[in-house]
This record gives structure tokens, sequence and C-alpha cells, in this order.
């Protein structure tokens, strides 16, 4: 059981009432440059400049009650990401959206917010999938020929531990929505049964010599979407 | 040196910011950080502006430097002056000074990403020695010659402030004009000097540099290194350090603010996106201190004793805690329990905090039934540590250095505390104070023991035993710092220093207690530095042209390096920190007017020697030479 959820039951528990509100919301700019943990402290102190009524945690260290749909990389920016919030007062969901937005630092912005109180499912656990841009010179060459791989081998690097893995079945989908040279749409597994991760992907066509080095890594990676339900039935994170 | 002006990220690209350990230190954009638009607006469209563009530099990484009080206060003080745009840079760390080495792009400012060199006016905090080799770092990548002599009118104006800038003699070449004291009054007016000076270069009677620095060395506490020349003896003392006309003063008298209250102090800090060292916002409560712990220099330096009252705090503390988002907030002091309105401001802050979940950080408190009642009620979290400075292991030695505190006094806060439940302590002593014997050394471990003792005692009686007991001693060296009764006695030598921490480790090996000591080798150098003259310059030149930088960070300093360097240059650690001083020696420092008089630290040194404790400033004056400022504790009514 996941540190927030074991602090949401105990809080249950004491039968204390709490309002949980979806907060849809982007990142881009240098903010882009932090890790998961810097923008959950960033997502705090938004909240508490903003005088939201955010709910904390029981214990000997309280934390405000937040979980996020799935973590972001450092370096990557995301038009569509998700982070549900537990208050102890109800709010109105477009003034959420303005207090938050007035107290955030630069480009870390709220979309919409929506009322999910009662709703039984974590976030983390709907996510199944996620979309991403990826921008830069030769990538939509590089990803083309990767994906018609039958096995994409890489490293990963967990727990101290280096574990081969093969990517291929957890990209699902590549497009070039403006033509062979502009960036491309990939479309991959996400969440806690199977998660490709960008940058790993990006490692392989270097790996494979599609792109070099340096071209992976100045290659821009911005979140497009998250989705839920099962491949190739995906519904929007928002629609959910 | 080419200093070109690029506009937009700075040069650094994705690639960069991913090979380094936390990009975040280069990227900026955090909440507070301020932009000023018309400045970029106006240099978009004329290729200029008018407004003083001034960067203020911190010589170490961005963690360390974001948690400094100086740039908090000035950055938010110099950015709500007109015409005037204040940046911040600090020092990159390894990995990414070598990619800008590499890919040839110069050290730029986080707010705008602009070339250190194309600003008017670069700010170097000095908050310890060990820094002076990355102010090279930052001068060199920023693309700004070392020495103020080899400066022209085309290049930024660079100045220094901070503590250590009452002895900056093994830096003073490097700066064109140093601020000695407290900043808030003289950097407005410094601003207006050098805005002056920008808007002359237009005109058809430009200001040269001379012009320039010869008016700044008019205003009052700002010293001018290239107006003052040094004399040596023949045997390497110094003769004398004298202004090089009689326009100069002879003096340069420190500047304090006389009313902490009506001083400008930001409540919209920049509140930085990745965990710095003190990740919370700061409430200063008062400057000063009027203990009189003679191994203490900033006990000496910022005297006298100048409070901020309680309902200007207490506003501040709830601005802050509304425009940060912080959820730990610090009251700041050299010794916080003095404050003489605390209760009243705890009372304040403590049940609307508690509400907010925003804990109080106490540092330099000592402990009482007062202070631990106090912890207990203001911190959301479990108990932390308790914090205990005695400094020496003796009560002889104790008095020597007029450490105002007994073993008694610690035995009872402790009995209290332990009683209370606490059961982290972390004492804080000092190796090589003047006069210390064996005896004194031992006294240390003793005080530790008696501590272990003292807890199972209580912990038998109250039958609470439910974490374990950890007790850390911990050692630092000590050094014979400026402006300090102890200015005129040798530094212990690092072999001594060596076998008095071995004695301790022997005698420190309960499964209770930690015994961590501070690396001597870096003392040994902080020694140099802190009590050098202007012959040290080419040394650390010398040192960072081969690669010496981040001195104080334990892993890049190397001792055996830096003394193979003094020596070459006919210099030696023997002369700057193992030799007693003659009462009369010139000292590097004797230009500078600290506010504390050469005859009061004698008077104070000859009482050390004696054993003779001094009482702090109230009730009675010591006679210190503070009390000239006619402000604060010295001339309180009552």
């Amino acid at each position: 059981m996941l540190q927030a959820d074991r602090e949401r039951r105990m809080t249950m528990q004491e039968k204390r009432q709490e309002y949980t509100f979806r907060l849809r919301f982007e990142r881009k700019g240098a903010i882009v440059y932090t890790g998961h943990l810097d923008l959950m402290r960033a997502f705090e102190r938004t909240l508490r400049r903003a005088e939201i009524p955010v709910m904390y945690s029981r214990g000997y260290n309280p934390r405000p009650l937040m979980v996020f749909a799935l973590p972001l990389g450092v370096g990557i920016a995301t038009v569509d990401d998700y982070a549900d919030v537990s208050l102890r007062d109800p709010i109105d969901t477009n003034e959420l959206v303005r207090l938050f937005n007035l107290k955030s630092p630069p480009g870390l912005r709220a979309i919409s917010v929506r009322d999910v109180t009662g709703e039984k499912a974590s976030i983390m656990s709907l996510v199944s999938a996620a979309s991403y841009r990826l921008e830069g010179p030769g990538i939509g060459q590089a990803i083309r020929n990767i994906a018609k791989l039958e096995r994409i081998p890489a490293i990963k690097h967990a727990k101290g531990k280096e574990t081969q893995t093969d990517l291929r079945p957890l990209l699902f989908e590549t497009d070039t929505p403006e033509g062979r040279d502009g960036p491309v749409e990939i479309l991959v597994k996400a969440g806690s049964a199977g998660n490709l991760r960008p940058d790993l992907l990006l490692s392989a066509c270097v790996e494979f010599s599609l792109l070099d080095q340096r071209t992976a890594q100045n290659t821009e990676v911005t979140r497009t979407g998250l989705f839920g339900g099962k491949y190739p039935d995906l519904t929007r994170l928002g629609e959910l | 040196m080419k200093c070109d002006r690029p506009t937009g990220n700075g040069g650094v690209e994705r690639a960069d910011l991913l090979r380094v350990e936390n990009p975040a230190r280069y990227t900026g954009g955090e909440w507070g950080g301020v932009i000023k638009e018309e400045v970029l607006l106006d240099i978009q469209n004329t290729g200029r502006t008018d407004y003083l563009r001034f960067v203020f530099c911190f010589p170490d990484i961005y963690e360390i430097g974001m948690s400094n009080l100086a740039l908090i206060i000035l950055y938010g003080l110099l950015n709500r002056l007109p015409g005037v745009y204040c940046e911040r840079s600090f020092s990159p760390w390894k990995d990414m000074d070598q990619i800008l080495r590499e890919r040839d792009i110069p050290l730029f400012s986080l707010e705008t990403q602009t070339p250190l060199c194309a600003f008017d006016v670069l700010g170097f905090s000095l908050q310890y020695e060990m820094c002076y080799t990355n102010v090279l770092q930052m001068l060199d990548l920023g693309r700004v010659p070392f020495l103020a002599s080899e400066r022209d009118e085309s290049h930024p104006i660079v100045i220094a402030g901070g503590p250590v800038v009452f002895n900056s003699e093994p830096v003073a070449d490097l700066f064109d004009m140093i601020v000695i004291g407290e900043a808030e009054e003289v950097l407005v007016e410094i601003t207006e000097l050098l805005k002056e000076y920008k808007h002359s270069k237009e005109s058809d009677a430009p200001l040269s540099r001379r012009e320039l620095l010869l008016s700044a060395a008019e205003i009052d506490g700002v010293y001018v290194p290239s107006l003052y020349r040094t004399c040596y003896e023949p045997d390497g003392r110094i003769r004398s350090v004298l202004p090089v006309n009689e326009h100069v003063p002879e003096k340069i008298r420190k500047r304090i603010i006389h009313d902490l209250s009506s001083c400008f102090f930001p409540t919209n800090p920049i509140v930085p996106h990745t965990r710095i060292v003190h990740d919370r916002s700061y409430l200063e409560l008062f400057r000063g201190c009027s203990r009189g712990c003679r191994f203490c220099q900033a006990g000496f330096l910022y005297r006298p004793v100048r409070e901020r009252d309680v309902e200007t705090l207490s506003r501040q503390a709830f601005e802050l805690e509304q425009n940060t988002g912080y959820d730990e907030m610090g009251l700041l002091s050299l010794s916080t329990g003095d404050y003489s309105r605390l209760p009243r401001l705890a009372d304040a802050l403590v049940e609307p905090f508690r509400e907010t979940h925003t804990s109080l950080s106490l540092p330099s408190m000592r402990v009482d039934s007062f202070s631990l009642d106090l912890m207990e009620r203001v911190s959301d979290t479990r108990k932390s540590g308790l914090t205990f400075a005695p400094e020496a292991g003796t009560q002889r030695l104790r008095d020597v250095i007029n450490k105002g505190v007994t073993e008694q006094d610690i035995m009872d806060a402790l009995e209290l505390a332990f009683e209370g439940g606490w059961t982290r302590v972390k004492l804080y002593f000092m190796l090589g104070l003047p006069t210390e014997t064996m005896e004194d050394v031992i006294g240390i471990a003793d005080m530790a023991l008696k501590i272990e003792k003292l807890y199972f005692r209580v912990a038998a009686r109250t039958g609470q035993r439910k974490r374990r007991l950890e007790i850390g001693v911990s050692t630092s060296m000590f050094i014979p710092k400026p402006f300090t009764p102890f200015q005129w006695e040798k530094q212990d030598t690092r072999e001594s220093l060596m076998s008095k921490q071995k004695v301790l480790a022997d005698r420190l090996r309960s499964r209770n207690i930690k015994y961590s000591w501070h690396d001597p080798d870096s003392s040994v150098w902080e020694t140099v530095m802190a009590r050098g003259d202007r012959r040290l310059t080419p040394v650390i030149l010398d040192g960072y042209r081969e690669g010496l930088f981040f001195d104080a960070w334990d892993d890049c300093f190397s001792l055996r390096r830096w003394i193979e360097i003094l020596d070459r240059h006919g210099l030696s650690v023997d002369f700057y920190s193992y030799r007693e001083r003659a009462e009369d020696e010139v000292f590097p420092w004797d230009h500078i007017d600290a506010g504390v008089k050469r005859e009061y630290l004698l008077r104070e040194r000859d009482r050390a020697l004696r054993g003779l404790v001094t009482p702090p400033c109230s009730p009675g004056c010591r006679a210190c030479g503070a009390s000239e400022f006619g402000s604060g504790v010295c001339h309180a009514s009552g």
C-alpha cells in the first residue's frame, strides 16, 4: 500500500469528512527541470499560499494529502497531467483553479478541476497508458525505425540493479501528425503494471545508432495525455 | 576575453541540464524571482538599458547561497530601487563548470541568463574564507578579469560584502569596492553613485573608473582597496596600511542599521523549486550578541545588539508564511533565547501556526525549562535533537573563553529534557583553545559520559526508555579570528589537534555516543585566509589556476597542495597561524574599524588569561566601543 493511501485510510478511519478534487495541470519552462518530489513540494507550497484548505495526514509528520497520477521525470514537460488533492472543506472548482494559478510558480498551471469526492479508485491505479510528444532533429526517422524492430532491448536501472527489458511491447503506437520531419507522438504503456519512460526509448535509439547521444538528450519531451482502460480501448483520464 | 551577450537560454541546452546533478540550480524561474520585463524590452529594442544591472554573486552552490539571509534581503532591497535590476548567480558545481568550459558558455545569471561580464555590477557575498577560489571561478567563467587593476571602463564594477570582509586582504585586490558592515543603507548609496557613473558614460563627460572609486571612498563604510598601500617590515610583518592620499579616510568604519524595525526586510522571498540547505523562511529577531564569548567573531562584529520589535516581527511572520507557503520558519539571531520579547513573540505565533501546520525552528537557543516547553509547543513533528555548545570540557577553560555556561546548567537542562522524553543530544566543542591542556580535552569526554549516566538515572526513575539514547559529540578547531580578544593568539598545530582528537576518540567508545570531528586541514587553511594579507592574492590565483576551488568542500580541498603553493611564494603557515602576535603588531585589518576598540579586546584578552569571566552588556556596559554607534542595547532606556 502506498504511503499516501495508508494515510488516507487512517484519516478515513477517524471519520473525518474529506473532499477530493482532481486537478488537471500543465508544466513547462524552467520548472520542467525538477524531479517528482520537488514538483510535489511546489504543489504543496502553491496550495498553502493560495490558502486552499488542504487536508493533512495524521501522525508525527503531517503531510498534505495529494496523489499524483504518474510521476514526471526531470526534463519532461506536460500539458495533461493530474493530481488528486484532499480538502477539509468543499470549494468551487473554478475558484480552485483561479486561486491555484494566482499562486503557482511560473510554468506550473492548473487547467481545470473536477470534484471526485467519494470515488473509490486511486488515481494512480487508473493510469494504463500515456502519450508523449518528442521534438527534435531526426527524431521522426529514429522512432519510425525503432518501432519496426521486433524487440527493443534496454537496460533498466531500478533499486540499484540493472535488468534487461524489452521496450517493444510497451510501445503501442507512433505517429507523425505534422509530417515526416515534424514531432513524433508516441502512445506507451504507463502505470504500475508496466511503464515506458520516454528517455529509455531515446537511449535505445542511441544504442541502435539511430540518434546521437546529444540529439537524443536535446529532444524535447512533453507528456500530452494520460489514459485509463485497456489498450486499444483507452479513455483520457480527464473523461473517466 | 570576449563578452558576447546572447539572449535566451545562455547557451546551456537540455542535454547539458540532464547531465548535471540537480539541474534546478541553473534554471531560475522560481516563485518570487524578479523578472523586469522593461529591462529585457529595452535591451531587445536598443541593445542597452538605463537600468543599473546588478548581479548578486554567491561563490558556492545554489542550495547554500539560497539559504543565505543576506542574499534574500539584498535581492529584495535592490529590486525595489527605481532603475535597478538585481539578478543572481552561483558557483556552478564541477559538472556544470566543466560543461561551461567545454562548450565555451559564459557563466550567466539565473533570471535572464545574461553573462556576468554584461552586468554593470557584480556583488559578491563573502560568507566564509574558504570561498575565495570560487570567487575566482565565477569571475573566470563570467569573463571578468580577476584583478581590479586589470579592469577598465568597459568592465563591470566588482564589489563584495559579508562577514569576512572585516579582513578580506587576501582577496582585496579583486574588488573595486568592499562594503564593511550591514549593507541595507550603504548599498543604496553605492547604487546611486554607480547609476551616475553608468549614465555619465553616455554623456560628454564620462566619469573615469578612478573618479568613481575616489567618490566611493567618501561613502561611510566603503573600502576601496586600490586606494590603500600595505608596507612590510624586512621580517615579513606589516609596517603599515595607509591610504594613498589625504582625501581617502585612514580607517573605514563599519556601517550598521540603527533601527531594525523600520529597516527593509523582504516578506516575499524567492521560494526555490529544489530542496536547499535551509528550506524554510526566516524571521530575523535581532542583530548582535552581548554575551562576549571570546572566540566568537560574530559576537564582536555585529555589536551593538539591536532588536526588532515584536509587532514588526509578528506581522512579518504572517506575511512570510502566506507569501512563501513554507511549512517551517526559522527564528534567526546569534542567540535566540536572548531576544527580550521571545515569550510574547512565541505566544503570537504558536497557535496560528499550529492551525496551518507551520513549525517554528529555534536554532541558537539555550536549553532551559522555557525553551523546552516552547520547543514542545512549536513543532508539529516529533522531538528533534537538542543542541548544546559548551565549547570547552572544563569550567576553567569555559571561563577563559567566557562561555557563560556551567556544567550544572547543562546537567539541569538535560535532566529536564530527558524527563520530557528527549533522547537525542548534540554537544559542540572546540579543540585548540588558548591555554588548553590535555585535562581540558579529557573533560570533553568526561562530560559526555556523565550525560550518558544521567540519562540512565532519569530513565530508571521515570521508567521511560522508549527510544535509544544518542549523544553526538562534535569538535571543531579553534581559529584565532580578527576582532576577537584572541586575535593575538596562535593556532594549535595540526599535529597537536590530531593527537587530541585521537584521545577523545579513544575515550568515547560507548555505543550511545558518536564522536565526529571537523577536518583539521581545512581549519589550518581557514586560519591563514582569515589572518592573511595581500601577499596571499597571488597564492590564491595560483591555486585556482592549478584547479583548486570549492575549498569549502572537504573532498575538493587539499592542504598539501596549498602549502606547496604557499612555499613557492616564500610564505608559510608558521608565519600566519602558528605565531603569537606582540600586542603592538600591526594587523592586516587595522585600517578597518569594526566598532570594538583594541584596548577593550586587549583587556578581555588579559581577563581571559587570568580566567576571569565578563558578564554580558546588560546590566552594565563593558565599554567595548560599540556605544559610539548611538543605538541598540547601549542606549536602551531602563
